[in-house]
């Protein structure tokens, strides 16, 4: 795990929360600035994280499998008048996400990439 | 963790062309995680395939890749292997084009047990050319030939593939890509002839004809017909009817019966074939001598 | 220098010829008459390190020599009629793709099963349009034993210069023929390789016109990743159906022969200066009109030959020459007159043209030619 000199500091702070905030953010993160970016941090059953999901536009055809597979309802279908399908989709709240993978691993179209 | 497709596509053909909530890109997904999972270096690793929508998997990818004729992507896979045998092949084909045009190169490859792994998606129809029934469309569905209903009886790519001699089988579904990872993954690592069926949805042309015309309700369709091969072992033929029976179809025991387990896998071909040429060597010393 | 005889068949010089030019794969499927070609590779090829596979089937055999190829191996196959019949979609394949290869043809009676243990030339315009699809043809019809060894070097070496399937025409009779003769120090024989790239791979194309009308090809697994399809590809490989693209493609690999055909062409001349009557012929009925020449020579009669050792591409503006000077031409062949048709194209307004068409299984006799040779004096 990469740990900057921020983050080393920061392994002394009492506050847990902080600190897994930063080693969150310091993981190398391959998201391309043109991907759309939700951030949040969630809970795991008891343990506390940080997710970050990528989510590339220009991609997406609309399949509407993520919004399928998600245990916890992430992801959702909207409107895209400039889309063959007619659709695409959204993040509606990333802080119900508990990082299960399924919309990653199944999304045909290399479109979601959840850290 | 996300994973890191890009390292292994050709990022500059991407999106793909497979229609939105196809099944073959859950299938290339997953076969990429599993060479990743093996650490080769992509210029060791060679795609092949036939033609058809599963066969144009291998242009996505930035390993060396062939696009070959119909039904016929095990023959190129094999003189690739046996001329480089150190090498890694791996084949994506689809119902059609591996057990109906390609079926006789199927058994004989699983035969012959060499060392390459075959990934044959099973999406019941020949997709690309517009909806036809293929060997394994199952009985009483609609498609662009059958619209009547299907007669024709099908294959289970599995059993075919196992009675044939392959000796790693493992069949999943497009529903469940970590487990198709794990199967290809142990395909790959297995020395031998590896087969490893990826039941698929096509809901453009096979669903739409069968009232499952989007790719939820094909993958539900999908879904709702799994059965464990624990389960069905024990199981009756008019019970498993239009089942879908995944899990790895060969078992470790060598003490099977003749019924249970048809074959056992005598060597795998480019180490044999390497014990001919040392013969064939060895006797061509001694004559010069 | 040491000269050694060994007493060789047509289908082990084949073999032993292949293996001289640096063949290391070997895919086939036993048809009479050339099942003794795979026999002798299966014993041989292994000796040197080299794979023989015996496929499931005869298009199993072509397509697993195509995917040898790429990684750089010089291949061969060896069959007849009906199974070079059910390679033609993967010999297509190779020559869409430009993989080298080479496939020789121990041409037998036809069609069909037709004459399995007899004697044709029945195949020679399946050599030229035998798949589907526009392509160049390059078909060698080797006549004596000393030939179909230089020949079968020379069509691997056609092969790797021009990125394509080569056809080595063999009779049934000359692969079968047994005879004791020289053949040439192997060192002696010129080899020909692919031409590899010079640039990284970055930058390199697979049908990269840059460098003429043959791109140089990388091999698999050397650090060069590329995609080779069937379909109708630009030059980075992946398809296309941009027309333009398609055209040009498709006129480039017509012209790396047409091009060069003045290098690919060969064929004998026999008594040719003063001939007022001439002679097409290639194979092993060449051979027969050979003496019938001879014999006709004895009673005065003015006769020559033009033997092909490479039938495609056919020298063309030589044979118009001739035919413009013929009093007659007369073409031996054992079908039903597939050259004589082409030869007419070119010259029936200039010159009277005989056909002997035999195709009963029995080679032509001399004599059959002399007969003829006879009736047009």
């Amino acid at each position: 795990m990469l740990l900057t000199a921020k983050t080393e500091q920061a392994s002394f702070r009492i506050n847990i929360k902080k600190l897994r905030m930063e080693i969150a953010m310091s993981e190398k993160i391959n998201i391309p600035d043109h991907y759309r970016r939700w951030e949040a941090d969630i809970k795991i059953g008891k343990k506390e994280d940080h997710v970050t999901i990528g989510y590339w536009r220009d991609g997406c055809k609309g399949c509407g499998i993520c919004v399928d597979v998600c245990p916890k309802q992430v992801w959702e279908i909207i409107e895209a008048k400039d889309k063959w399908n007619g659709q695409v989709v959204q993040v509606t709240d990333a802080a119900k996400c508990i990082k299960c993978m399924l919309c990653e691993v199944h999304c045909p179209d290399f479109c979601i990439k959840i850290y | 963790m996300a994973f890191e497709y890009e390292k292994y596509l050709r990022m500059d053909k991407i999106p793909h062309l497979w229609c939105p909530g196809c099944g073959i890109g859950v299938v290339l997904k997953a076969m990429l995680r599993a060479i990743d999972n093996m650490g080769w270096d992509k210029n060791d690793i060679a795609f092949v395939s036939g033609i058809g929508c599963t066969s144009r998997a291998p242009g996505y990818i930035d390993c060396n890749t062939l696009h070959t004729t119909h039904g016929r992507a095990l023959t190129f896979a094999t003189g690739i292997k046996m001329a480089k045998p150190a090498k890694h092949v791996i084949i994506f084909s689809g119902d059609g084009d591996a057990t109906a045009i390609g079926g006789n190169h199927f058994i004989h490859a699983c035969r012959r047990n060499i060392d390459m792994t075959l990934v044959v998606v099973n999406n019941n129809t020949y997709g690309m050319t517009g909806g036809q029934h293929s060997p394994t469309t199952p009985i009483g569905y609609k498609t662009s030939t059958t619209s009547y209903g299907n007669i024709d009886p099908t294959f289970d790519i599995c059993l075919l593939a196992k009675a044939a001699g392959a000796s790693y089988v493992a069949r999943s579904t497009v529903n469940k890509g970590k487990v198709l990872e794990k199967y290809i993954t142990k395909g790959l690592e297995h020395k031998g002839f590896s087969v490893i069926v990826a039941t698929a949805n096509c809901h453009t042309q096979f669903g739409r004809k069968n009232k499952m015309g989007d790719p939820i309700s094909s993958r539900k369709w999908i879904e709702t017909r799994e059965i464990p091969l624990d389960k069905a072992r024990n199981m009756k033929a008019a019970e498993l009817e239009d089942k879908i029976i995944t899990g790895e179809f060969i078992s470790e025991e060598p003490e099977q019966t003749y019924w249970e387990n048809y074959n056992h896998p005598i060597h795998e071909y480019t180490e044999a074939y390497q014990g001919i040429i040392e013969k064939a060597q060895k006797k061509s010393e001694g004559e010069n001598k | 220098m040491k000269k050694t005889v060994r007493f060789y068949s047509g289908a082990e010089l084949v073999g032993k010829a292949a293996i001289d030019a640096g063949c290391s794969y070997f895919g086939g499927y036993p048809i009479t008459p050339s099942s003794e070609i795979a026999e002798y590779m299966s014993i041989h090829l292994p000796k040197h390190g080299g794979t023989y596979m015996q496929m499931e089937d005869e298009i199993a055999a072509m397509g697993s020599i195509i995917g040898a190829s790429l990684t750089g191996a010089k291949v061969l196959t060896a069959t007849s009629g009906p199974g070079f019949s059910l390679k033609q979609e993967n010999i297509g394949y190779a020559y869409m793709a430009e993989v080298p290869c080479v496939i020789c043809n121990v041409m037998r009676g036809g069609p069909s099963t037709g004459l399995p243990t007899a004697l044709a030339q029945a195949d020679i315009m399946q050599a030229k349009w035998g798949t589907h699809g526009d392509h160049p043809v390059i078909a060698l019809t080797p006549a004596y034993l000393e030939e179909i060894y230089e020949m079968t070097i020379k069509a691997f070496n056609l092969a790797e210069t021009y990125r394509m399937p080569v056809m080595l025409l063999l009779d049934e009779v000359i692969a079968h023929l047994s005879a004791a003769i020289e053949l040439p120090d192997k060192e002696l024989m010129v080899i020909k390789n692919r031409r590899k790239p010079l640039v990284p791979p970055e930058k390199y194309y697979p049908y990269d016109t840059a460098y003429g009308d043959v791109p140089p090809m990388a091999n698999f697994f050397e650090g060069y990743r590329y995609h080779v399809t069937g379909l109708s590809h630009d030059k980075t490989g992946f398809p296309t159906t941009d027309p333009d693209l398609v055209q040009a493609d498709q006129e480039r690999q017509i012209r790396k022969v047409a091009s060069k055909a003045d290098e690919i062409y060969d064929y004998e001349s026999y008594l040719m200066k003063d001939a007022k009557i001439i002679i097409f012929a290639y194979g092993s009925t060449a051979r027969a009109a050979r003496v019938a020449i001879d014999n006709a020579r004895k009673l005065g009669i003015q006769v020559g030959m033009m033997r092909f050792k490479v039938l495609w591409p056919l020298p063309e503006a030589e044979i118009l020459k001739i035919c413009s000077k013929a009093k007659a031409i007369i073409i031996p062949e054992m079908n039903m007159g597939q050259l004589s048709e082409v030869i007419e194209r070119y010259a029936a307004d200039r010159t009277k043209i005989m056909r002997i068409n035999h195709v009963g299984g029995v080679p032509i006799h001399p004599t059959d030619i002399l007969n003829v040779i006879k009736e047009v004096v």
